[in-house]
């Protein structure tokens, strides 16, 4: 499979501690008990995670970290008794207190599955010899949500799809996919909206199949799609009109003065089709970069029009 | 007789009712009729017939899991407290998991401490599947063998799914 198309992968599981309530039914000391326990022992087990105190964090260093998708929104904006335990290259995130007590997440660029979940189950294997993690032979995992029950698992890609999405054949392919029991979210996870032909597909079954069935389906439903917008990519690869689209989305980046942030990421979104179709020249990685660094808490900018030229600046910069 | 509610006491109170010409009998003890009195005869017993409002209402006042929850807050909110809440209401849940599972059972990984356990259940499903696969086959040709009419054949394979029954039959003493 063509991974270029594919940004990232990451596994998550849900983890909750025997007979303990879950977070929302947890007083403000009970919560603080759990964490510190759970760092305790994630610290003595891994040394170079380190924890962050949710509290502590301001608004926009909260939502930088949200950008990064290191945490969701929802840990974003609830931070009250949470803590986020990260590794130094970032690729393990494990929020506390979220929705259930631990949400243990692996990251890797490209298209990673296999990988993502190998460490993921390291991870968690190593935690639940010291911790205990609720578990029903017949329920699996047991979460805070009846819906993430089994394997608590949740694997996801963020694909990009500007082929599929010019033409409009995305909401078919969509509407496959969920039949399929997958479900499609934008960028951040769960209730945010899809820009620039970027698409987050994960695994809406947790129960019933093992962990690597879901992979395998996820699997097979990645290499779907992705023909179809190889498919696609072919069939308008001598458009004069898509060419011209992908130029000048080039073109506004590289001279831009002032850009918001929805523009920037649709026309980045252009220029990545663009590489990845051989009529530009440009660094992937670098352009997968600028999509989180670009994103208004990463700016570090509060005043929204100061934000737009900055922004627009860093693209330039990072164009040339 | 026993109370078709709970299942645990003697039935003494028998309801009937008519309901657009829908008639609905029912039998229970005087603890759940009790109960089922309290909101008025005739919404009640429409209610009993749907077992999810009857439970909320008994649940709000009686059950509670070890960590607060009732399963009227479960309804209320489409989560549960604690993990022990899926065994406490174990079930009330099971008609709101198979909707969204469809009552599905957990098939993948499981802590360590389970594993043992586990394996040996396997091999336990395994080696009876594979006996009964032994036993099938046997079948089959002896099917065939009465077929052809190879009846000093047919006899042996009779014999040896005799024998295999009998050392089946063995074990489960």
């Amino acid at each position: 499979m063509n991974s270029s198309n594919i940004l990232s992968t990451r596994i998550r599981f849900a983890r909750n501690l025997e007979s303990t309530p879950f977070p929302a039914k947890l007083s403000p000391e009970k919560k603080k008990e759990l964490l510190l326990k759970v760092k305790d022992t994630a610290k003595s087990l891994f040394p170079n995670l380190d924890y962050i105190d949710a509290m502590q964090l301001t608004t926009s260093q909260a939502g930088t970290l949200m950008e990064e998708r290191l945490i969701s929104p929802e840990f974003a904006n609830k931070r009250e008794g949470a803590g986020l335990l990260l590794s130094k290259d970032k690729s393990i995130a494990i929020m506390l207190n979220e929705e259930d007590h631990l949400r243990i997440q692996t990251f890797e660029k490209g298209y990673a599955l296999d990988k993502a979940f190998k460490r993921a189950v390291e991870t968690e294997t190593a935690l639940d010899n010291e911790l205990k993690f609720a578990y029903s032979k017949e329920l699996g995992y047991l979460t805070h949500c009846p819906t993430n029950l089994g394997t608590g698992m949740r694997a996801s890609v963020l694909v990009h799809l500007p082929a599929l999405t010019d033409s409009g054949i995305i909401n078919k392919t969509l509407s496959l996919i969920s039949q399929y029991g997958f479900a499609v979210r934008g960028i951040y996870g769960e209730g945010t909206r899809s820009e620039g032909g970027l698409y987050q597909i994960s695994n809406q079954i947790s129960i019933g199949l093992t962990e690597e069935e879901i992979l395998e389906r996820l699997g097979e439903i990645l290499e779907k799609i992705e023909e179809n917008e190889t498919n696609l990519r072919d069939k308008y690869k001598e458009n004069i009109e898509v060419q011209d689209r992908i130029f000048r989305a080039y073109g506004i980046l590289s001279n831009a003065r002032t850009i918001t942030s929805k523009e920037a990421v649709e026309l980045i979104s252009k220029v990545r089709y663009g590489v990845e179709s051989g009529l530009l020249k440009l660094d992937l990685e670098n352009l997968d970069n600028l999509l989180v660094s670009i994103q208004p808490y990463s700016l570090g900018e509060k005043e929204p029009h100061q934000r737009d030229i900055k922004r627009a600046q860093i693209i330039r910069n990072s164009l040339v | 007789m026993l109370c078709e509610n709970c299942k645990k006491n003697n039935a003494t109170t028998y309801f009937k009712q008519n309901i657009n010409g829908n008639i609905q009998e029912v039998y229970l003890c005087s603890e759940c009729a009790a109960k089922l009195d309290m909101g008025g005869m005739s919404s009640s017993l429409f209610d009993f017939f749907m077992p999810s409002q009857f439970r909320i209402r008994a649940e709000r006042e009686q059950k509670k899991c070890g960590c607060g929850t009732t399963f009227y807050n479960i309804s209320q909110t489409g989560k549960v407290g604690c993990p022990d809440c899926y065994e406490t209401f174990k079930n009330e849940l099971a008609a709101v998991l198979k909707k969204i599972n469809g009552a599905k059972h957990h098939t993948g990984r499981c802590p360590e401490r389970f594993k043992i356990g586990k394996i040996e259940e396997k091999k336990k499903v395994s080696a009876e599947t594979k006996e009964e696969n032994i036993e099938m086959d046997l079948r089959k040709q002896l099917e065939e063998a009465i077929k052809c009419e190879n009846f000093e054949e047919a006899a042996k394979l009779r014999d040896r799914i005799k024998a295999l029954k009998e050392e089946k039959g063995n074990e489960q003493q």
